[in-house]
Protein backbone atom coordinates (compact mmCIF):
# COMPACT_ATOMS: atom_id res chain seq x y z
CA UNK A 1 0.00 0.00 0.00
CA UNK A 2 1.43 3.46 -1.27
CA UNK A 3 -0.63 6.42 -0.58
CA UNK A 4 2.52 8.73 -0.33
CA UNK A 5 3.28 11.01 -2.99
CA UNK A 6 6.56 11.62 -4.88
CA UNK A 7 8.07 13.87 -1.98
CA UNK A 8 9.33 11.46 0.44
CA UNK A 9 11.33 9.57 -2.71
CA UNK A 10 12.49 12.70 -4.25
CA UNK A 11 14.00 13.23 -0.48
CA UNK A 12 15.25 9.91 -0.04
CA UNK A 13 17.49 10.50 -3.14
CA UNK A 14 18.55 14.14 -2.02
CA UNK A 15 19.54 12.13 1.00
CA UNK A 16 21.88 9.90 -1.17
CA UNK A 17 23.20 12.34 -2.97
CA UNK A 18 23.91 14.58 0.74
CA UNK A 19 25.69 11.14 1.90
CA UNK A 20 27.85 10.57 -1.08
CA UNK A 21 28.73 14.02 -1.45
CA UNK A 22 29.67 14.33 2.28
CA UNK A 23 32.02 11.19 2.63
CA UNK A 24 33.46 12.85 -0.58
CA UNK A 25 34.22 15.51 0.78
CA UNK A 26 35.81 14.18 3.88
CA UNK A 27 37.62 12.13 2.13
CA UNK A 28 39.20 14.86 -0.13
CA UNK A 29 39.39 17.32 3.14
CA UNK A 30 41.55 14.87 4.91
CA UNK A 31 43.55 13.85 1.75
CA UNK A 32 44.73 17.50 1.10
CA UNK A 33 44.98 18.33 4.96
CA UNK A 34 47.62 15.08 5.20
CA UNK A 35 49.21 15.56 1.95
CA UNK A 36 48.92 19.27 1.04
CA UNK A 37 50.74 22.19 3.06
CA UNK A 38 47.59 23.88 3.11
CA UNK A 39 47.04 26.45 5.54
CA UNK A 40 44.63 25.46 8.38
CA UNK A 41 41.37 27.79 9.88
CA UNK A 42 40.95 27.51 13.48
CA UNK A 43 37.53 28.63 15.41
CA UNK A 44 39.03 30.92 18.20
CA UNK A 45 37.54 33.54 21.14
CA UNK A 46 39.62 36.96 21.52
CA UNK A 47 39.43 39.14 24.67
CA UNK A 48 41.15 42.16 23.55
CA UNK A 49 43.08 44.30 25.82
CA UNK A 50 40.59 46.91 27.37
CA UNK A 51 40.93 49.37 25.29
CA UNK A 52 43.05 48.23 22.45
CA UNK A 53 39.91 48.18 20.07
CA UNK A 54 37.65 51.20 20.13
CA UNK A 55 33.91 51.88 18.68
CA UNK A 56 32.57 55.03 18.11
CA UNK A 57 29.36 55.72 16.20
CA UNK A 58 27.83 59.32 15.74
CA UNK A 59 23.98 57.70 16.48
CA UNK A 60 25.19 55.14 19.80
CA UNK A 61 28.61 56.76 21.36
CA UNK A 62 31.65 55.02 21.95
CA UNK A 63 33.11 51.92 23.72
CA UNK A 64 35.43 49.16 23.60
CA UNK A 65 35.56 45.35 21.84
CA UNK A 66 35.28 43.17 25.34
CA UNK A 67 34.99 40.07 23.23
CA UNK A 68 35.32 38.62 19.72
CA UNK A 69 34.54 35.30 18.25
CA UNK A 70 36.48 34.49 14.90
CA UNK A 71 38.75 32.27 12.83
CA UNK A 72 42.94 32.60 13.31
CA UNK A 73 44.57 31.19 10.27
CA UNK A 74 47.16 29.08 10.35
CA UNK A 75 49.67 29.42 7.44
CA UNK A 76 52.43 26.54 9.48
CA UNK A 77 50.88 24.05 11.11
CA UNK A 78 51.77 21.53 14.05
CA UNK A 79 51.06 18.54 14.87
CA UNK A 80 48.56 18.69 16.96
CA UNK A 81 46.81 21.59 14.98
CA UNK A 82 46.23 18.66 12.09
CA UNK A 83 45.19 16.08 14.37
CA UNK A 84 42.30 18.48 15.85
CA UNK A 85 41.36 19.56 12.39
CA UNK A 86 41.47 15.88 10.81
CA UNK A 87 39.11 14.79 14.22
CA UNK A 88 36.73 18.06 13.84
CA UNK A 89 36.06 16.62 10.33
CA UNK A 90 35.56 13.53 11.10
CA UNK A 91 33.27 14.38 13.71
CA UNK A 92 31.40 16.65 11.16
CA UNK A 93 31.32 14.03 8.87
CA UNK A 94 30.10 11.03 11.02
CA UNK A 95 27.14 13.26 12.58
CA UNK A 96 25.93 14.21 9.33
CA UNK A 97 25.99 10.54 7.69
CA UNK A 98 24.47 9.35 10.74
CA UNK A 99 22.26 11.51 10.88
CA UNK A 100 21.47 11.52 6.90
CA UNK A 101 21.66 7.29 6.96
CA UNK A 102 18.94 7.31 9.62
CA UNK A 103 16.56 10.14 7.76
CA UNK A 104 17.21 8.06 4.67
CA UNK A 105 15.60 5.32 6.43
CA UNK A 106 12.56 7.22 7.52
CA UNK A 107 12.01 8.27 3.84
CA UNK A 108 12.19 5.11 2.75
CA UNK A 109 9.50 3.70 4.70
CA UNK A 110 7.14 6.69 4.42
CA UNK A 111 7.85 5.95 0.43
CA UNK A 112 6.66 1.77 1.25
CA UNK A 113 3.48 3.32 3.00
CA UNK A 114 4.27 2.36 6.28
CA UNK A 115 5.56 5.25 8.26
CA UNK A 116 4.20 4.85 11.62
CA UNK A 117 6.18 1.21 12.81
CA UNK A 118 8.24 1.17 16.14
CA UNK A 119 11.76 1.34 14.12
CA UNK A 120 10.53 4.94 12.66
CA UNK A 121 9.83 5.88 16.62
CA UNK A 122 13.57 4.11 17.68
CA UNK A 123 15.41 6.51 14.69
CA UNK A 124 13.17 9.87 15.48
CA UNK A 125 14.51 9.27 18.98
CA UNK A 126 18.15 8.29 17.90
CA UNK A 127 18.21 11.99 15.89
CA UNK A 128 16.69 13.35 18.74
CA UNK A 129 19.64 12.50 21.05
CA UNK A 130 22.49 12.62 18.62
CA UNK A 131 21.58 16.34 17.57
CA UNK A 132 22.65 17.40 20.68
CA UNK A 133 25.52 14.29 21.38
CA UNK A 134 27.14 15.99 17.87
CA UNK A 135 26.55 19.71 18.69
CA UNK A 136 28.47 19.47 21.99
CA UNK A 137 31.34 17.27 20.37
CA UNK A 138 31.75 19.90 17.73
CA UNK A 139 32.20 22.44 20.47
CA UNK A 140 34.07 20.24 22.50
CA UNK A 141 36.42 20.17 19.74
CA UNK A 142 36.30 24.05 19.25
CA UNK A 143 37.08 23.76 22.84
CA UNK A 144 40.32 21.91 22.14
CA UNK A 145 41.51 23.77 19.50
CA UNK A 146 41.51 26.88 21.68
CA UNK A 147 43.07 25.23 24.47
CA UNK A 148 45.90 24.23 22.39
CA UNK A 149 45.86 27.40 20.72
CA UNK A 150 45.72 29.46 23.57
CA UNK A 151 49.44 28.18 24.84
CA UNK A 152 51.34 28.75 22.01
CA UNK A 153 49.58 31.78 20.11
CA UNK A 154 50.92 34.95 20.78
CA UNK A 155 48.53 37.95 19.01
CA UNK A 156 49.57 41.69 19.58
CA UNK A 157 46.64 43.23 21.94
CA UNK A 158 44.77 40.02 22.34
CA UNK A 159 44.23 36.96 24.14
CA UNK A 160 42.77 33.70 22.90
CA UNK A 161 40.15 32.18 25.17
CA UNK A 162 38.68 29.00 25.49
CA UNK A 163 35.53 28.43 26.46
CA UNK A 164 33.36 25.52 26.52
CA UNK A 165 29.09 27.11 26.51
CA UNK A 166 26.92 24.48 25.85
CA UNK A 167 24.71 25.47 23.05
CA UNK A 168 20.96 25.32 23.95
CA UNK A 169 19.60 25.19 21.08
CA UNK A 170 20.94 21.58 19.80
CA UNK A 171 19.36 20.59 23.04
CA UNK A 172 16.05 22.30 22.14
CA UNK A 173 16.10 20.87 18.86
CA UNK A 174 16.59 17.28 20.08
CA UNK A 175 14.51 17.77 22.68
CA UNK A 176 11.17 18.55 20.42
CA UNK A 177 12.43 15.56 17.90
CA UNK A 178 12.45 13.20 21.01
CA UNK A 179 9.07 14.66 21.83
CA UNK A 180 7.54 13.47 17.85
CA UNK A 181 10.01 10.12 18.17
CA UNK A 182 7.17 9.53 21.37
CA UNK A 183 4.19 10.66 18.97
CA UNK A 184 5.18 8.17 16.40
CA UNK A 185 6.01 5.48 19.03
CA UNK A 186 2.13 6.31 19.80
CA UNK A 187 1.58 6.17 15.96
CA UNK A 188 3.37 3.13 15.30
CA UNK A 189 0.55 1.14 18.27
CA UNK A 190 -2.20 2.82 16.46
CA UNK A 191 -1.31 1.13 13.59
CA UNK A 192 -0.52 -2.16 14.64
CA UNK A 193 -4.32 -1.96 16.15
CA UNK A 194 -5.62 -1.00 12.79
CA UNK A 195 -3.70 -3.56 11.02
CA UNK A 196 -4.80 -6.29 13.27
CA UNK A 197 -8.65 -5.41 13.40
CA UNK A 198 -10.54 -7.29 10.62
CA UNK B 1 -7.19 -13.42 25.77
CA UNK B 2 -10.12 -14.59 27.36
CA UNK B 3 -12.58 -14.24 23.68
CA UNK B 4 -11.96 -17.16 22.22
CA UNK B 5 -13.15 -17.15 18.39
CA UNK B 6 -14.46 -20.44 17.06
CA UNK B 7 -14.47 -20.10 13.28
CA UNK B 8 -12.45 -23.17 12.67
CA UNK B 9 -15.49 -25.12 13.95
CA UNK B 10 -18.24 -23.26 11.94
CA UNK B 11 -15.89 -23.55 8.98
CA UNK B 12 -15.69 -26.55 9.24
CA UNK B 13 -19.23 -27.21 10.23
CA UNK B 14 -20.57 -25.58 6.94
CA UNK B 15 -18.00 -27.08 5.05
CA UNK B 16 -16.56 -23.63 4.22
CA UNK B 17 -12.63 -23.11 4.03
CA UNK B 18 -11.06 -19.52 4.88
CA UNK B 19 -10.97 -18.57 1.21
CA UNK B 20 -14.25 -18.87 0.29
CA UNK B 21 -15.36 -17.17 3.44
CA UNK B 22 -13.12 -14.28 2.60
CA UNK B 23 -14.37 -14.04 -0.60
CA UNK B 24 -18.01 -13.82 0.47
CA UNK B 25 -17.65 -11.24 3.49
CA UNK B 26 -15.05 -9.59 1.55
CA UNK B 27 -11.65 -9.29 3.86
CA UNK B 28 -8.46 -10.74 3.24
CA UNK B 29 -7.69 -14.60 3.53
CA UNK B 30 -4.96 -13.31 5.91
CA UNK B 31 -7.20 -11.25 8.35
CA UNK B 32 -9.58 -13.76 8.25
CA UNK B 33 -6.71 -16.33 9.84
CA UNK B 34 -6.27 -13.96 11.83
CA UNK B 35 -9.25 -13.71 13.44
CA UNK B 36 -9.45 -17.52 13.24
CA UNK B 37 -5.93 -17.92 15.02
CA UNK B 38 -7.09 -15.45 17.90
CA UNK B 39 -4.30 -13.01 16.40
CA UNK B 40 -6.79 -10.49 15.89
CA UNK B 41 -6.96 -7.56 18.27
CA UNK B 42 -10.36 -6.03 17.26
CA UNK B 43 -13.50 -6.90 14.87
CA UNK B 44 -15.45 -4.74 13.24
CA UNK B 45 -19.07 -4.78 13.29
CA UNK B 46 -19.55 -4.77 9.35
CA UNK B 47 -17.31 -7.97 9.36
CA UNK B 48 -19.20 -9.63 12.40
CA UNK B 49 -22.43 -9.07 10.25
CA UNK B 50 -21.03 -10.53 7.14
CA UNK B 51 -19.28 -13.61 8.87
CA UNK B 52 -22.76 -13.97 10.95
CA UNK B 53 -24.64 -13.45 7.48
CA UNK B 54 -22.55 -16.01 5.14
CA UNK B 55 -22.18 -18.47 8.28
CA UNK B 56 -25.61 -17.95 9.51
CA UNK B 57 -24.92 -17.45 12.81
CA UNK B 58 -25.40 -15.53 15.98
CA UNK B 59 -22.17 -14.08 17.05
CA UNK B 60 -22.65 -15.68 20.52
CA UNK B 61 -21.47 -19.10 18.56
CA UNK B 62 -18.34 -17.18 16.43
CA UNK B 63 -16.92 -15.93 19.75
CA UNK B 64 -17.12 -16.95 23.99
CA UNK B 65 -15.78 -15.68 26.70
CA UNK B 66 -13.38 -17.05 29.28
CA UNK B 67 -12.60 -16.57 32.54
CA UNK B 68 -9.27 -17.09 32.68
CA UNK B 69 -6.81 -14.24 34.12
CA UNK B 70 -5.28 -12.10 31.87
CA UNK B 71 -0.94 -13.05 32.29
CA UNK B 72 0.80 -10.00 33.58
CA UNK B 73 2.65 -7.86 31.13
Amino acid sequence: MSTTGRLPKVLQRLTEVAIAVTILAAVVVLLVTALADVPLDAPVEFTPDEDTYSLSSDAWGSGTILEAVGTARFTERSASLVALWAAAVLTYAVSAITLLVLLRRILQSISAGTPFVEANAKRIRAIGILIPVFGLLIQALHWATALVTMDTVAAEGLHIRASLSPNLTYLFIGLVIIALGEVFRYGSQLQADVDLTV
Amino acid sequence: MAITVHLDWLLFDRRMTVAELSKRVGITPANLSNLKNGKAKAVRFSTLEAICRELQCQPGDLLSHTNTPEPPN
